[in-house]
């Protein structure tokens, strides 16, 4: 019996055994599928992951002989592949276009001339829908030479009240309010001109196509006419886009007004200014005056004071503004974009490297604008590019969204050598960003070159033939070369930096990418005296070992040398960013009650925004405050979908606060109030939808005394004020008129027979007028009454140089009690 | 005795090969349901497997959508394959609330990196925006909005 339990176990364990083998087997199997399965779920995670950071922009669209330059920047986070481009003529003959494009761009990088190789003729006068689309299935659709859909248009005529033969400038605003997401570019506008009674004469110059609006943005044309013609006489604007959708018209009359006076000027009409252009209500300048606005600056419809201005440091302090408060008035805004325009310096490094005297930089270069000889912001040195096909071509988004120039090793740039950037003795650095294309050859490339050409001193920093970095110093020591060089090839396609140390004239410190490469050590004491010409992108003026590349921020310090080690001022550098994310700035616009304090109402508030990036803009000028008029400029957007009322003794208050970043942090400053800033939009301000009525501003006139009001000359000339010029009030409500003369000038009486002192040049005037009246200079006229006046100067006077001059100026809303 | 020790001898042989022959009968049964059972839910698990992971890799884009008028309103629709497998469009649906359209596509297999191209008459307006749906034959739905020129 123990035999036969014994074989018919074994017998049953086998079979037992095949189905836990089969039901292992089958487990096995499943828990493979699932891992499987797991990895696929992980791989299409990983698309969709790649699609989200798929993005790109039309950097720029323009049409020239019949073909479109299409540029399209990769501004997302990883490689992009375009795969095919539409393109349909929805105007001429009904044709679609599909073009296979199979080209990668990597990040950072841009897509150039993409229609110019393919066959396709486009005109200026038809338009074109096209659409863009990548491997991944993005696509991007977009507008030329049209609008599909109406668009918001807006027209300005400033001012729109002229005395003739003057000028009045005329604004188009187009706004891409697309519901479709629809890109438009290549926008062109057309205005035309209908007399009705006056005659218009354009002052030039023809604005330009805008090339890319995308959703949100604004695109503003500016025209400038000279109108004249008899009282009453008016012009009428008529604007819309090329190809635009019918009906989408907007229009703005200007009228030819004579201001009435008690006497008759006979004055020749010249544009000689004492101030600059008034504005109009729903421009708020920002101002530097504080009093009744809460210790914080004031912002109202008037134009700058004068040429001094302020600059605000966003280092030390925020920028707040506000309106003055007014507890008889309610200001009605109607649904729009708010706009603010801030005029700005980007600091020159960041705050790590903000040194003084010898330590602080001798030489830098950003490329932010396409010169034959670009700018040093030091202004140290002299740098001129290579001409004809010598000439490196500029990439207005090459590095970080910004300018860089391009070279394909033909190209350079040569700069005069000084004591700025003569090395001569240690220590001193040198660093920069460079792209090199994986097409770059084998052999060396040069990036910045120099050299003694008696004494076999040089500096060359370069690519060798495996693509590595080098940086290599001869200071003429004998058999002591310090020569550093990377571990990588760096012919990749991709933006890396570099900063080259000189710490003693024989050795050498290289870092890339803010890591430490290599050293090299040789001791001694050395004298590296370069002379000539430094050469960017090649080795010299034939172009030897030409760089095949970008180039940007080539920035030199002579006789520092970056400390890493102790105050992390190479990843500093490396983490700036000189592009279009320089700075970031929070943006906070509200209606707030009578001490600024936050109603807590949702339709009080038109914009909180955080960290909104602002471009980096030094190329022209001094940070301390440019002496002339070179100030960045930047529009930041808001947009409300529903009317804003400020109430009774509200204020509209503006506030933008620096958002400082961990390391590479570039600080900023902000320009107010200049009249010297006349360039671009003029001075900072914030634009707001134009409302029923203006904003209270800050000037206030007691009728029961005389007035005083203060005049600054900015020059060039020195100026007299005759007898006719007055203030003029206009009620805000009827229009009635009240004025008054302006008869003493600093405490010295301005008469029929007595002009004013002069006014000098930079100097400021205080004038007094008389009680204003229904007609100036009878005192059985009506007297002016309580309310809320648009206040004007006009002024008639001479200047030094033998010139008349005629000036009205506005000074916003004034309240008179 | 020995009589006796033979017959249990014989006995035994039987009893063990009846006991042998069920058990192994027993055991193929059970071997063989076993396998059966495995066999059709391992054929069950890779068809959901298949179906699952053809599905997740499927991705369609609506292109481009022409709109024609000659001789009739048309739209031309381009749609590519930007997934990692081949799909097959099975149906596609025009509908702007006036007007809907069902096609049903025999022809619709696209391999990846390829665009499919096909026009369908339909009577479209400039003001009534369309909903394209795209279905394939794993049943994946894409849907777009175009709008008449």
């Amino acid at each position: 019996m123990k035999q036969r339990r014994g074989l018919t176990t074994v017998v049953g364990a086998v079979f037992f055994l095949i189905v836990i083998i089969t039901a292992a087997s089958y487990l096995t199997y499943s828990m493979n599928l699932f891992e499987s399965f797991s990895e696929n779920v992980f791989v299409a995670d990983q698309e969709r992951e790649n699609r989200k950071k798929e993005s790109f922009d039309i950097s720029k669209l323009t049409i020239e002989n019949n073909k479109i330059n299409l540029d399209i920047h990769n501004s997302g986070d990883i490689p992009i592949s375009f795969s095919r481009l539409w393109v349909e003529n929805v105007t001429g003959v009904d044709q679609v276009y599909r073009f296979d494009l199979n080209n990668t761009v990597t990040t950072g990088n841009t897509y150039e001339d993409i229609l110019q190789f393919l066959p396709f003729t486009a005109l200026e006068t038809e338009s074109y829908k096209m659409k863009l689309v990548t491997d991944r299935g993005t696509t991007k659709e977009f507008s030329v030479n049209a609008s599909t859909e109406p668009l918001h248009l807006q027209l300005f005529a400033l001012p729109e009240a002229v005395p003739t033969n003057f000028k009045s400038t005329i604004l188009l605003s187009v706004t891409n309010n697309s519901t479709q997401n629809t890109i438009y570019t290549n926008i062109q506008p057309i205005l035309n001109v209908i007399s009705l009674g006056a005659i218009a004469e354009f002052d030039g110059p023809i604005p330009e196509p805008h090339p890319v609006l995308e959703k949100g943005e604004t695109a503003i044309f500016e025209w400038s006419y000279r109108i004249s013609g008899d009282d009453g006489d008016k012009i009428r604007f008529d604007a819309n886009i090329l190809n635009g959708v019918p009906g989408n018209v907007v229009s703005k009359e200007v009228v030819v007004q004579i201001i009435e006076f008690a006497e008759e000027s006979g004055s020749s009409l010249v544009s000689k200014f004492l101030t600059s252009e008034s504005a109009p209500d729903d421009v708020l300048i920002f101002h530097k005056e504080n009093f009744d606005s809460l210790g914080e600056r004031q912002m109202f419809s008037s134009s700058a004071e004068d040429n001094v201005g302020e600059v605000i440091d966003f280092n030390l302090t925020n920028a707040v503004f506000y309106t003055n408060s007014d507890g008889n008035v309610t200001v009605n805004i109607p649904d729009g974009n708010w706009n603010t325009v801030i005029r700005y310096v980007s600091s020159p490094m960041p705050e790590s490297l903000m040194h003084s005297g010898s330590n602080s930089e001798t030489m830098s270069y950003h490329f932010e604008t396409d010169l034959n000889s670009p700018l040093d912001t030091t202004t140290n040195t002299v740098m001129t590019l290579g001409t004809g096909s010598n000439r490196p071509i500029w990439n207005s988004t090459g590095h970080q969204g910004a300018g860089a120039y391009e070279f394909s090793g033909n190209q350079f740039a040569s700069i005069a050598i000084n004591d700025d950037n003569d090395l001569d003795t240690s220590p001193s650095t040198t660093s920069g960003w460079f792209h090199a294309y994986s097409s770059g050859p084998a052999s060396d490339q040069i990036i910045y070159y120099a050299e003694n050409s008696s004494g076999g001193d040089y500096l060359k920093i370069f690519l060798d033939p495996n693509g590595y970095f080098v940086y290599e110093l001869d200071a003429g020591s004998s058999g002591q070369i310090a020569t550093c060089t990377s571990t990588v090839d760096y012919r990749d396609d991709s933006w890396h930096h570099f900063v080259g140390i000189m710490p003693g004239e024989n050795d050498c410190q290289l870092y890339v990418d803010g890591n430490l490469e290599d050293t090299d050590s040789n001791g001694g004491a050395g004298n590296i005296n370069l002379n000539g010409d430094i050469y960017i992108g090649a080795q010299d003026d034939i172009a030897t070992d030409g760089f095949n590349g970008m180039i940007d921020d080539i920035i030199h310090w002579d006789d520092y040398g970056l400390d890493e080690s102790g105050q992390s001022e190479v990843s500093d550098l490396f983490n700036t960013n000189y592009g279009i994310n320089a700075h970031l700035l929070d943006f906070e616009i509200k209606i707030v009650d009578e001490f600024g304090s936050d109603l807590g109402m949702s339709n009080k508030t038109i914009s909180q925004t955080f960290n909104f990036p602002v471009k980096y803009s030094s190329d022209y000028g001094e940070y301390t405050a440019p002496i002339s008029d070179n100030w960045g400029q930047h529009n930041f957007t808001a947009v409300t979908t529903e009317e804003r009322i400020v109430d009774f003794g509200e204020r509209l208050m503006v506030n933008m606060t620096y958002a400082p970043k961990i390391s590479g942090n570039l600080n900023m400053k902000l320009a107010i109030d200049d009249t010297d800033i006349v360039s671009g939009l003029g001075n900072s301000f914030l634009q707001i939808p134009l409302p029923d009525i203006g904003l209270p501003g800050y000037g206030a006139y007691d009728n029961s005394d005389r007035g005083t009001i203060s005049i600054f000359n900015p020059g060039p000339t020195d100026n007299w004020i005759k007898y006719q010029s007055r203030v003029i009030f206009e009620d805000e409500l009827t229009g009635s008129p009240y004025a008054a003369f302006i008869d003493n000038s600093d405490g010295s009486p301005i008469s029929p027979d007595q002009d004013s002192p002069p006014i000098l040049e930079g100097s400021t005037a205080v004038f007094e007028f008389e009680r204003p009246r229904a007609q100036p200079g009878n005192l059985s006229s009506e007297l002016i009454p309580e309310g809320r006046y648009r206040m004007f100067v006009f002024l008639d006077g001479y200047d030094s140089s033998g010139n008349i001059f005629l000036q009205t100026t506005s000074l916003g809303i004034v309240r008179v009690t | 005795m020995a009589k006796h020790v033979k017959r249990r001898a014989l006995a035994t042989v039987v009893s063990t090969g009846i006991l042998l022959s069920a058990v192994a009968i027993m055991g193929s049964m059970l071997t063989a349901w076993s396998n059966s059972i495995f066999a059709t839910e391992q054929e069950e698990l890779n068809t959901v497997y298949a179906d699952g992971v053809n599905k997740l890799n499927e991705f369609l884009v609506i292109e481009h959508a022409w709109f024609g008028n000659n001789p009739s309103k048309f739209i031309n629709l381009t749609m590519s394959n930007v997934g990692n497998v081949g799909l097959n469009v099975t149906k596609i649906t025009l509908d702007n609330s006036i007007d809907k359209t069902n096609l049903i596509i025999t022809d619709g297999g696209i391999v990846p990196n390829t665009v499919y191209s096909t026009e369908i008459t339909y009577n479209w307006t400039t003001t009534d925006p369309i909903q394209v749906s795209i279905t394939t034959e794993k049943g994946s739905l894409y849907q777009t909005y175009v709008m008449g020129p």
